[in-house]
């Protein structure tokens, strides 16, 4: 009697190692005698046969995994990983990409495939091989990044679904894309952008110069034009005043010629002999001398 | 000493059941033999039964897609370039009593698939320019025609030969030999200071011969042309039109004739 008791006791706390929790987050296969029982179980508290009939593999669902491409985050000691990789116009870039993944089924992921990471990862590099032979080098490194993202995550996304890994892609970055820093390239490829901005900025330059010289130019030129219109005002002006001078004198002269005369013949030598005394002799009273005095 | 019988009994009842159950993954094929002759496969998971252990054995085959990374083969293209190519091989093994008897570890299988997706890739290969392969004009198809042609060959024959199913072969890195790469850099190196000198402006390597900058079009840049020639004639037009100004609101005959003769024309 007591036998069996302590054998349902045994029995009983033996099963209890088969409760096992999924949280909200994750997801499991359980499996019993190697085959699988619960696919894609839900999130909640389970029960599965416990070792050795039965185990539980327990995995986040809907965490992000990063699988980088092109270089290695942990130091390796199988073969490194080369980052450089072949144009389409037999160039060289290097290149760096981060994959985020995750897993779409346990069940697939745990049962269909050997090496789901690897493969992704050797998916990836043969996607960015096939986009980067069908471009040039400028192409790619200034515009085409775009098109390389969504290039490689649809191509990884379209194999890892014909082999059924249970993977599905959410993002692909870029960590570098830059000429190869072997060589002494980068440097050489900084160059030409260096000379390219240069040439920006020397011709800026030259424009806000023209622009300056062009300003001070019409300034200039609107300021002698201005000058040269207020000089024909002024000549106009001048020579109408001269005009109406000559006028009043020739007025003057037809009313009394030779009074008119003998003014203009007084006042020009005196102008042109300061030191001279003039005198005047009106010679109508008395005898009709005239006389000039010129001392 | 009934206690003693009852765990024995036990004991033997686990050693039976050991020896006479074969738990199958879901990831395993597992082949029952029986004198070294397959008597049994098992491809569905869970628990068979099987006679003990020296009457039949068990083998165990992976059932999964299986990775087989090939290592960098370097081969010559028509045109003599050295290409360096990494490759990989997705495979299952679709019959498992085939595969027993042809190849039977993975490393053989690895080794004879490795030998031919090598064999298939160097003439393929052989029959291409290098342009052929990198031509970014046409799209890069050639890359995606080489896979089908050394997936179909592979596939056949690793069927037909030893129950193996390739599921996808792909070219994952096209290089070249260090040597090579130099080479490769250099000419680079040169393409990209052929295009610095050609972007350089005239102008910067002439001499300076004069305080006058000079402009991206290499002229240099004379100040006040047009607005200079502008007022000299501005001017000109002033002094012929001055010579011939009228007096203002008299004609000539209102001008006295004593003072005709004397008035001069001299403004």
């Amino acid at each position: 009697m007591v036998t069996w008791v302590i054998v349902a006791l045994v029995a009983a706390g033996y099963a209890v190692f088969g409760v096992y929790s999924v949280d909200s987050d994750e997801s499991a296969v359980a499996f019993v005698f190697g085959r699988a029982v619960g696919r894609d179980v839900l999130p909640g508290i389970h029960w599965n046969p416990p070792w050795p009939f039965g185990r539980v593999v327990i995995a986040k669902a809907a965490k992000n995994f990063g699988m980088p491409i092109g270089y290695r985050i942990a130091p390796a000691w199988d073969q490194p990983i080369s980052d450089l990789w072949l144009t389409g116009d037999t160039n060289i870039v290097s290149g760096r990409l981060n994959v985020q993944y995750s897993i779409e089924s346990l069940t697939d992921y745990l049962v269909s495939h050997e090496e789901p990471r690897e493969f992704l990862r050797r998916t990836g590099e043969r996607v960015l091989t096939r986009f980067l032979v069908s471009e040039g080098v400028d192409g790619v490194l200034a515009s085409r990044r775009t098109e390389l993202r969504s290039a490689v995550r649809q191509g990884v996304q379209e194999h890892l679904a014909a082999e059924g890994v249970g993977i599905s892609v959410q993002s692909v970055t870029i960590e570098e894309l830059a000429p190869p820093r072997e060589g002494r390239v980068r440097d050489a490829f900084q160059d030409v952008q260096n000379a390219r901005s240069d040439r920006e900025r020397v011709v800026l330059e030259a424009r806000a110069y023209r622009r300056q010289i062009v300003a001070e130019a019409e300034g200039e030129a609107e300021q002698i034009i201005s000058e040269a219109r207020a000089n024909r005002h002024r000549r106009i002006e001048l020579a109408r005043g001269e005009t109406e001078r000559f006028l009043a004198l020739a007025r003057e002269h037809a009313r009394a010629p030779r009074v008119t005369e003998q003014r203009l013949y007084l006042e020009t030598l005196e102008r042109l002999l300061p030191h001279l005394e003039t005198y005047v002799v009106d010679s109508e009273e008395g005898g009709a001398v005239n006389l000039r005095i010129v001392r | 000493m009934k206690a003693l019988i009852s765990i024995v009994g036990i004991l033997f009842l686990v050693i039976v059941g050991v020896t006479t159950t074969v738990v199958v993954d879901e990831t395993e094929h597992v082949v029952v033999t029986q004198f070294d002759r397959p008597v049994a496969i098992h491809s569905d998971a869970g628990l068979h039964w099987k006679a003990p252990a020296p009457l039949q054995r068990v083998t165990r085959f992976d059932k999964r897609i299986l990775f087989s990374p090939g290592a960098e083969i370097e081969l010559l293209t028509a045109d003599k370039k050295n290409v360096l190519l990494s490759t990989y091989l997705s495979w299952q093994i679709a019959d498992p009593l085939k595969y027993l008897v042809t190849l039977r570890t993975r490393a053989f299988a690895e080794a004879r698939l490795e030998a031919i997706v090598q064999s298939e890739l160097g003439s393929a290969l052989g029959d291409l320019p290098f342009k052929a392969l990198v031509p970014a004009e046409s799209g890069g198809n050639e890359l995606v025609q080489l896979e089908e042609r050394v997936y179909n060959a592979s596939a056949r024959v690793a069927a037909s030969n030893f129950g193996i199913e390739v599921v996808s072969f792909g070219i994952t890195r096209l290089s070249f030999p260090s040597q090579n790469l130099k080479s490769v850099f250099a000419r680079m190196r040169a393409e990209r200071e052929r295009m610095r000198v050609a972007t350089v402006p005239r102008a910067k390597r002439r001499r300076k011969r004069s305080v006058r900058k000079p402009t991206a079009s290499g002229r240099t840049y004379l100040p006040l042309p047009r607005p200079r020639r502008r007022a000299c004639a501005v001017r000109a037009r002033l002094r012929r039109r001055a010579r011939t100004l009228k007096p203002l609101k008299t004609t000539r005959s209102s001008i006295p004739s004593s003072a005709r003769s004397r008035a001069t024309k001299r403004s």
